[in-house]
C-alpha cells in the first residue's frame, strides 16, 4: 500500500498548481455569490453542478494524460525500476487522482453548504451531488486509465468518450437498466438535472453499480497496463 | 554459483500497429550470464539492443521469445527490484529537492527511517551533492542530474547495479569518482552490469566484456583475454637496425615490431642472426576500440 501512497502523493504534488487554481476559482465564486444580498437558488445550483461536472472531467483528463506524460518524459522508468508492481503503479495514480478530486469535491461541498444554508436548501443535497460526482469521477478515471495504458492520449480520449456514451446507445435495448451500465453519463445527468432533489432512491442503484464497476474496470486497467511495454528503446 | 543476471535465448521484436511489415528485431536469440561480484561491460553501437536488454531485465517490457532471470527470479519480479539499482540512459527524475527525491525512490524500495534517512544522506555525500540537498533537481545541470540519478540507484545499497551510460554527462573528475565507486562496489561483493560507450572506462574497470551487434552477442570474454591478440606478437629487440623488420619502431636503443604468430621462430632467428638480442615477446595488446570496431564491422565509426 505504501508505494501507492507514494505514487499518489507524487501525482498530487505534480498537479498542485491545477488544484490550487480550481480551489481559487471555487472560493472566488463563493465569495462573489455570498456578497449578494439575495442569493438566487439557481446560481448556487449552477455553481455546484458546474463544479461537480468539472470534477468528473478533471478526473478523466488527469487519468488520460498522466501515464502518457510519465512515459514521454521517461520518469516512469525510475519508478518502475523500484520494487513497485504495475498494479501498485496504476493504483497509486488512481489514488492520487481520487484524493485530488475528493479534496476538490469536499471544498465544493463546503462552499455549496455555506451558500445553501443562506437559501434554505438542505445541505445534505449538496452532499448528494458531490457524492454522485465522486463516484462518476472514480469510474471515469478507471475507464480512462484502461485506454491511457493502451493508446495515445487523443485516441484514448475518444475511446473513453465512446465508452462513457455507451449507455445512451444501450438505452434502446435495455431501457432504464442501461443507466446501470458504466454509469458515468447517467450519474452526470443526475447532477445536471438535479434541483437539489437527489435521494438514495434516485441515485442509489447507479452509485452502487458505479463503485462495483469501477472496481472491475480498475482491475482491467491493471491487467492491460501489466501487459504493456512501457519503455521503447531510445536507440 | 548462479548467475546474477541471465538472458536465455531472448528475442525482442518491436512491432508497429500501423506498419505491420516494419517490425524491428532489437534482440535475437540473445544469451548472457553475469556472474556474481563481477563488473561486466556491455558494449555495442547505437541500435545494437543494449537498452532493450536492460529494459527487459527490469521488466519494463516482455521478451517476444526466451526468458531471463535476475537475482534468481524471472524478469519483471517486482520484489527482486528492491535489491537492484538502475540508472537509465537519459536520466529523467521528478522536479523535487534532491534529498526528498532520493528519499522518495528509497521509500519505493521499501526503505524506512532511520535507515532511509541515513542512506539518502550517505549517497548524496558519495555523489558530492550534500551541499545542494535542498535544491530542486529541475535546476541542476545535466552532470549533476546524472549524479542524482546514480544516487537514487544506490540508495537501497543494491546487490546488482544496472547502469546505462552512467558517466556520459560527467566531467573527467566525476568520471574518475564513479569509476572508483564501481570498483568499491565490486570490492563489496556487488555485481555491476555497465553499458557504456566510453571504451577506456570499460577497459579499465570491467572484468568481462560483452559486445552486442544487431541484437546478437558478437563477442564475450575476459577483458584481458579480449585485448590480447590471438594471432600477433609484439617483439622488442636490441642491437638490430630498425629497417630489419617492416613497420618497426626505434625507441631508446630498442627496436619494437609486430609479427604474425606463425612467423615467431623465423623472426627471432633473424634477430639473432643479425647479432641482436630479443628483449621481450608478448601477445600484441589491442585497444578495446580496435576490438569493438572489428566485431561491429566498423558500423559505429560509419
Amino acid at each position: 500500500m505504501r508505494p501507492m501512497w507514494l505514487i499518489g502523493g507524487n501525482l498530487i504534488r505534480e498537479q498542485r498548481w491545477l488544484a490550487l487554481v480550481l480551489a481559487f476559482y471555487v472560493l472566488t465564486m463563493t465569495v462573489f455569490l455570498s456578497r449578494e444580498s439575495r442569493i438566487a437558488a439557481g446560481d448556487v445550483a449552477f455553481l455546484v453542478k458546474q463544479q461537480a461536472i468539472y470534477a468528473v472531467l478533471f478526473s478523466a483528463m488527469l487519468a488520460l494524460s498522466t501515464i502518457h506524460n510519465e512515459r514521454k518524459t521517461r520518469r516512469i522508468l525510475a519508478v518502475l525500476s523500484k520494487s513497485v508492481t504495475r498494479g501498485q503503479y496504476i493504483g497509486g495514480l488512481l489514488l492520487g487522482i481520487m484524493v485530488l478530486i475528493s479534496s476538490y469535491c469536499a471544498l465544493v461541498f463546503l462552499a455549496g453548504a455555506f451558500l445553501a444554508r443562506r437559501i434554505d436548501v438542505p445541505v445534505v443535497q449538496v452532499g448528494w451531488m458531490m457524492l454522485v460526482a465522486l463516484v462518476a469521477a472514480l469510474l471515469a478515471a478507471t475507464i480512462a486509465l484502461v485506454f491511457a495504458s493502451l493508446l495515445h492520449p487523443v485516441l484514448a480520449t475518444a475511446a473513453t468518450g465512446l465508452i462513457v456514451a455507451l449507455p445512451m446507445a444501450l438505452e434502446a435495448v435495455l431501457g432504464h437498466r442501461a443507466e446501470l451500465v458504466l454509469p458515468v453519463y447517467s450519474l452526470s445527468m443526475t447532477i445536471a438535472r438535479s434541483t437539489f432533489d437527489i435521494s438514495w432512491k434516485v441515485a442509489g442503484p447507479m452509485l452502487a453499480a458505479g463503485v462495483a464497476e469501477a472496481a472491475v474496470v480498475g482491475m482491467l486497467a491493471v491487467a492491460v497496463f501489466s501487459l504493456k511495454d512501457i519503455a521503447v528503446a531510445v536507440e | 554459483m548462479a548467475a546474477v543476471l541471465e538472458f536465455e535465448g531472448v528475442s525482442k521484436r518491436y512491432r508497429s500497429w500501423f506498419q505491420r511489415g516494419r517490425a524491428v528485431d532489437a534482440l535475437a536469440d540473445f544469451s548472457l550470464a553475469v556472474e556474481p561480484g563481477e563488473i561486466l561491460g556491455f558494449l555495442g553501437p547505437n541500435g545494437a539492443g543494449k537498452t532493450t536488454a536492460i529494459h527487459l531485465a527490469l521488466g519494463f517490457m516482455r521478451p517476444s521469445k526466451g526468458s531471463g532471470r535476475m537475482l534468481g527470479k524471472p524478469f519483471g519480479h517486482a520484489p527482486t527490484r528492491a535489491r537492484v539499482g538502475f540508472l537509465a540512459e537519459n536520466v529523467a527524475l521528478y522536479h523535487r529537492p534532491a534529498l526528498k527525491l532520493i528519499r522518495f525512490y528509497g521509500a519505493l524500495n521499501k526503505l524506512r527511517d532511520p535507515e532511509l534517512a541515513q542512506r539518502a544522506h550517505a549517497v548524496l555525500e558519495t555523489m558530492e551533492l550534500e551541499a545542494v540537498w535542498d535544491r530542486n533537481v529541475g535546476k541542476f545541470s545535466r552532470g549533476m542530474l546524472q549524479r542524482v540519478g546514480l544516487a537514487q540507484a544506490l540508495v537501497n545499497d543494491p546487490e546488482l547495479l544496472i547502469l546505462d551510460e552512467p558517466t556520459s554527462a560527467l566531467d573527467p573528475l566525476a568520471r574518475v569518482a564513479v569509476r572508483e565507486l564501481l570498483l568499491g562496489a565490486k570490492r563489496a561483493g556487488k555485481t555491476v552490469f555497465l553499458s557504456s560507450h566510453l571504451l577506456s572506462e570499460i577497459e579499465s574497470i570491467c572484468d568481462r566484456v560483452a559486445i552486442l551487434h544487431r541484437g546478437r552477442l558478437a563477442r564475450m570474454g575476459r577483458t584481458a583475454e579480449l585485448l590480447e591478440s590471438r594471432d600477433k606478437l609484439d617483439v622488442t629487440a636490441r642491437g638490430i637496425p630498425v629497417t630489419a623488420f617492416a613497420g618497426a619502431q626505434s625507441l631508446n636503443g630498442l627496436v619494437r615490431f609486430v609479427i604474425p604468430k606463425s612467423q615467431q621462430r623465423p623472426a627471432l632467428e633473424k634477430v639473432w642472426s643479425l647479432g641482436g638480442e630479443v628483449v621481450s615477446v608478448y601477445p600484441e595488446r589491442q585497444s578495446l576500440e580496435q576490438i569493438f570496431i572489428e566485431f561491429t564491422g566498423g558500423e559505429a565509426v560509419k
